[in-house]
């Protein structure tokens, strides 16, 4: 009682919402987030009495969720993307004839997601909890086990990488018009 | 040039990011604001990666645990598995 003024329930159910759609957006199959869910409140419930009252249990979940997640699905799917992180700009372009993003707005869900998925692992999982989800730095830190600044890079370009893809989809569907005929 | 920005462009690039997300303390954005009032290229990218973040966030803002996972997950906490 002491060692444990929360309940499990108090700290764990809140952050249901978020680990299924962090979940989903891992595996990127509903029934595989929701067995991932599952094992990672079983994991945690097995865990918590190691878990310290007043630390962060959202950063804690996820731990456990991306580390399910790695053990059992990481290894299954996913072939390499063929990206070079290093070959990212570090601006955008300066040629966009968008160069205030009104096109992110109009592209559909599916298009974003795939590009998501398209994504090295690293970047991905930065994106995910960092954009999508908007967890600080430091608790994406936490969560990742890795320095606030290995998270700002990682996020940085991973950022630009899905920028990019988003942008040259946007200019092959004519979402982006070329600019002779923009007006 | 009559006025110093608070903060040059390189500053601010480097604190956009945190800006765009709102986790920037407020006498920085603040500054950041400065900045951006001043300098249509700044302005212009802190626009760009605004959109990109709303539209990212947009993903999923619906989406949440499926009430029969939540009602699986009430079961197992009502009668917890043995510690192995
Ligand atoms: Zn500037």
């Amino acid at each position: 009682m002491f060692s444990h003024p929360t309940s499990f329930d108090d700290e764990v159910l809140p952050h249901l919402d978020l680990l299924y759609r962090v979940g989903l957006r891992l595996t990127g199959d509903p029934a595989a987030a929701e067995d991932l869910v599952q094992e990672t409140v079983l994991k945690a419930l097995r865990a918590w009495s190691s878990f310290r009252p007043g630390s962060n249990a959202r950063a804690w979940l996820v731990t456990i969720l991306r580390n399910q997640f790695i053990n059992t699905w990481r290894k299954q799917k996913r072939a390499p993307t063929g990206i070079d992180p290093e070959s990212i700009p570090d601006q955008p372009d300066r040629n966009n004839p968008d160069p205030e993003g009104r096109f992110f707005a109009e592209l559909v869900d599916e298009t974003v997601t795939e590009a998501l998925d398209a994504l090295p692992d690293d970047f991905r999982e930065v994106v995910i909890l960092s954009d999508l989800e908007g967890l600080p730095y430091a608790e994406v830190a936490e969560a990742l086990a890795i320095p606030v600044g290995t998270v700002k890079s990682r996020l940085f370009r991973g950022r630009r990488i899905l920028q990019g893809t988003l942008r040259r989809y946007a200019e092959e569907t004519g979402v982006i018009r070329p600019r002779e005929e923009q007006r | 040039m009559t006025e110093q920005p608070d903060w040059d462009c390189r500053r601010a690039g480097e604190e956009l990011d945190a800006f765009v997300r709102g986790d920037l303390p407020l006498a920085e954005a603040g500054r950041m604001q400065s900045h951006l009032d001043r300098c249509g290229h700044c302005a212009e990218v802190a626009r760009y990666e605004q959109a990109f973040r709303d539209r990212l966030r947009a993903i999923d803002t619906d989406t949440c645990c499926p009430e029969a996972l939540l009602q699986r997950i009430r079961d197992l906490l009502a009668s917890p598995p043995r510690e192995s």
